[in-house]
């Protein structure tokens, strides 16, 4: 009796090891985003396992798998072809003459679907119950691939202090395949009060695993550049040579395709900095495009009131009388006379000023 | 009627000529007072010439001080000879011909102040020129100078041109015997004025133009004051109605300023004839109207604002409200409508005291709202340091100070050279008027 009890006991515990035992393999194989799995479709089974067959992959991933004929050591031709439930894709037939067939698909739900062969083939029963499991994805995407020891590399050119410099960052994953669409922050290193990063922009990398930002540096001498995915980080150094125009372009306002030809009247000198970068010298610049005319209308008002205080004091002028006007040895006509006069050199002041000014200079509109 | 007009006439024209010829002892103490506050508002600025700025409480978190706000505050009082003289004018307010005078000295008085406030808030006066040389047209600065310019010459013809009859009857009169000098400054600031038919038409044409001009002048000016703020993202500053907060408030502070001063001249010129309760009356509508609408900006700014409370408005908030400045910001808001209010409204005791002192409060008021708009918003970093402060140095304190004398001397010297009152103007309108009635008196009989 006691004997019998362990019997049935051993027999407990052992049964599900046993069966585990004699259950046909099932093999779990890790899915890298966009790594191509490979299966063998034969007359044994996938991959040699008659009975259930497991694929385990995480959810958001791109699954690529690639069945491969393995029935080549049979003389007659046994095709297959395989079908992904839930999916609703079929692989190509699978014969001697076509020993390869890849199908790709993005697991976007968690869960399990089947895949079997839709053949009536030699094993066709070992070839229906391939199941792939959708796992909740453990860690996001990004990450992962951090883990996985992305490399961001930073490729960075000398430049001139105001002209575009094209700043590259090359971002590939542990089996050196480049991220696509990913955001790499960059960031310069600068001393204002205390030395601290300053981030100058933002690009997404390309087909290549390529972030290319267009920056157009104040400074010079050499600058420590960073580049940012994640907690990857890589740093380089930019020489930034003197400019050949000290001032900067100013990007502000709109930018409109209206432009017309612009007026330029004095030496050429006053379209470039002066010795030592200093200002240059006085030109009138009235460059073409949407601002000019602002400054134009501007200008218009300015002249049209400081027409009508003149009219005022012409009107002024006129009024002394045959009577008044032998008053002495006083020119009665003095003060309106000395207030047209100030009021033209005035009005000549101010509207030189606009069209003198570092607006008429190339380097801050054009 | 027509002996009563001519007795009027007489009145008014020894009344009106009577700051001009003589000179009291009183006046000459009065002007070296004044002299003694510019003369040392002029060492402290010898002394700010000497130093820099650093002579000064600003710094480089708080780079625009009492300088700044004072031109503000300038600027603003100077939009009275627009309102009073132009407004008025247009709308044909028989009630303003005395005051229209005062009014448009204020103004003149109050540009040129306000104008040498920017001067001296430059450490290196002579940068200045580069306003000219590299000034560009970006810039709100180069609105201002631009604006301020247009605005200080059409008031000085403003003022200019009514004032050519009186000019002229000075002339006459002076030909009596008068100093040479004095005689030739009237005979040419009077153009030769005769009072013919044709002298007229012209000079009403010229007026004519002038009103309708310096009224749009005028409110360009301050709004290119406010856009000097306004263009910046600033706490405080970065709002849509700032250039009308500001037309409004300087209109404001200019009744209550044109108040303070007609006071002071009907006390001390004796021209209680003239400057009657009435106009005392009429100016003070005026200064309610305004006030309310200044009260609706001002709520309307802070609760737009207030509401949405950015972290940086709040910062601002907090300093204003019952942080370091609450004290400022409250004085103002009790100084400029609180007291007021009740002063125009209730009218206990003498109108024209009372209304003085609300024209002073009010401008007291409006000169610490500068205070409240310029200094808190430059207290708070836009960037994560400390929160600014600022104290003004003895320098600042002193050379404002000058500032204020100077804004009295320069009226003192214009009542000095030319009648506060345009007694030909009134002269001319008590005869109409006397005729008038002359002839209604004939029709019924």
């Amino acid at each position: 009796m006691r004997f019998k009890l362990l019997v049935i006991g051993i027999a407990i515990i052992l049964l599900p090891a046993l069966a585990i035992l004699t259950t046909p393999v099932s093999i779990s194989l890790a899915q890298t985003d966009g790594e191509p799995i490979r299966i063998e479709v034969s007359r044994h089974g996938f991959n040699q396992t008659p009975g259930e067959f497991r694929l385990e992959v995480e959810a958001g991933q791109e699954v690529v798998i690639t069945f491969v004929y393995g029935d080549g050591d049979q003389s007659d031709n046994n095709p297959h072809r395989i079908f992904i439930t839930g999916y609703n894709i079929f692989s190509a037939v699978l014969d001697r003459g076509n020993q390869e067939s890849t199908v790709r698909f993005t697991a976007n739900e968690t869960g399990e679907v089947s895949f079997m062969c839709v053949l009536s083939c030699v094993g066709h029963d070992n070839l229906q119950k391939g199941t792939i499991t959708i796992q909740q994805a453990t860690k996001p995407l990004e990450e992962k691939e951090e883990t996985s020891s992305a490399l961001l590399s930073l490729v960075a050119e000398q430049s001139l202090s105001g002209q575009s410099l094209s700043l590259k960052a090359s971002l590939r994953n542990s089996q050196d395949k480049p991220i696509v669409n990913a955001p790499v922050k960059f960031l310069i290193k600068v001393d204002f009060f205390t030395t601290g990063l300053i981030e100058i922009g933002e690009a997404v990398t390309d087909d290549e695993g390529v972030a290319v930002l267009e920056y157009i540096p104040r400074q010079t001498g050499d600058v420590e550049v960073l580049a940012r995915y994640k907690g990857i980080e890589t740093t380089g150094l930019v020489s930034i040579g003197e400019g050949a125009k000290t001032f900067y372009q100013a990007e502000t306002g709109l930018h409109s395709e209206v432009s017309w030809p612009e007026v330029f009247v004095g030496p050429q000198s006053a379209l470039e900095p002066g010795e030592g970068g200093a200002a240059p010298v006085i030109g009138i610049r009235i460059p073409g495009g949407l601002p000019s005319l602002l400054l134009l209308a501007y200008i218009l008002t300015i002249i049209m009131v400081w027409s009508f205080y003149i009219r005022v004091m012409y009107q002024v002028f006129r009024i002394p009388s045959e009577v008044a006007r032998g008053t002495g040895n006083v020119n009665i006509r003095l003060v309106p006379l000395t207030g047209m006069t100030v009021m033209l050199i005035l009005v000549t002041l101010l509207v030189l000023i606009l069209i003198t000014g570092l607006y008429s200079h190339p380097h801050i509109l054009h | 009627m027509r002996s009563r007009a001519e007795d009027y006439s007489q009145r008014l024209t020894r009344i009106s000529l009577a700051p001009l010829t003589q000179t009291t002892r009183g006046f000459q103490l009065f002007v070296l007072a004044l002299l003694a506050v510019i003369a040392w508002g002029a060492y402290a600025y010898i002394v700010q010439l000497r130093y820099g700025l650093l002579a000064t409480g600003m710094n480089n978190t708080v780079s625009w001080g009492f300088y700044i706000f004072n031109f503000v505050f300038w600027i603003g009082v100077s939009h009275v000879g627009a309102l009073i003289s132009a407004i008025l004018r247009l709308t044909h307010a028989g009630w303003r011909t005395p005051i229209t005078r005062m009014g448009e000295l204020v103004t003149i008085s109050a540009l040129m102040i306000g104008a040498s406030m920017i001067f001296i808030d430059l450490g290196r006066p002579d940068r200045v020129l580069n306003l000219i040389w590299y000034g560009r047209f970006q810039s709100p600065l180069i609105w201002d100078l631009i604006g301020v310019t247009t605005y200080l010459v059409g008031s000085v013809v403003y003022l200019f041109l009514p004032s050519i009859p009186d000019f002229a009857f000075m002339r006459d009169r002076l030909k009596r015997g008068a100093s040479t000098l004095k005689l030739k400054i009237y005979t040419y600031l009077a153009v030769g004025w005769t009072g013919t038919p044709e002298q007229r038409e012209r000079l009403d044409r010229a007026s004519h133009i002038m009103t309708v001009m310096i009224i749009p002048v005028a409110i360009s000016v301050h709004t290119v004051v406010s856009f000097v703020f306004a263009m910046t993202l600033r706490p405080g500053w970065d709002a849509t109605a700032l250039a009308p907060n500001f037309v409004i408030g300087a209109l404001f502070s200019g009744i209550g300023a044109v108040l303070v001063v007609m006071a002071a001249f009907r006390k001390f010129y004796h021209l209680e004839e003239y400057i009657t309760k009435r106009h005392f009356r009429n100016m003070s509508y005026l200064l309610l109207v305004l006030l309310f609408a200044y009260f609706y900006f001002v709520l309307t700014e802070y609760l737009t604002v207030g509401y949405k409370l950015r972290i940086e408005e709040l910062h601002l908030f907090t300093l204003l409200l019952l942080g370091k400045n609450a004290l400022w910001f409250w004085s103002f808001f009790i100084s400029a409508f609180v007291i007021p209010v009740f002063l125009i409204l209730f009218p206990k005791g003498p109108i024209i005291p009372r209304l003085a002192v609300a024209g002073i409060l009010v401008n007291a008021g409006m000169w610490i709202k500068r205070f409240v708009i310029v200094i808190p918003t430059l207290q708070v970093p836009l960037m994560p340091f400390e929160f600014g402060n600022y104290t003004p140095t003895w320098v600042e304190i002193s050379i404002v100070a000058a500032g204020f004398a100077g804004f009295t001397l320069i009226l003192a010297i214009f009542a000095r050279i030319m009648p506060v009152m345009p007694f030909v103007e009134m002269t001319e309108e008590a005869e109409t008027e006397a005729s008038h009635q002359t002839g209604m008196l004939g029709r019924e009989r």
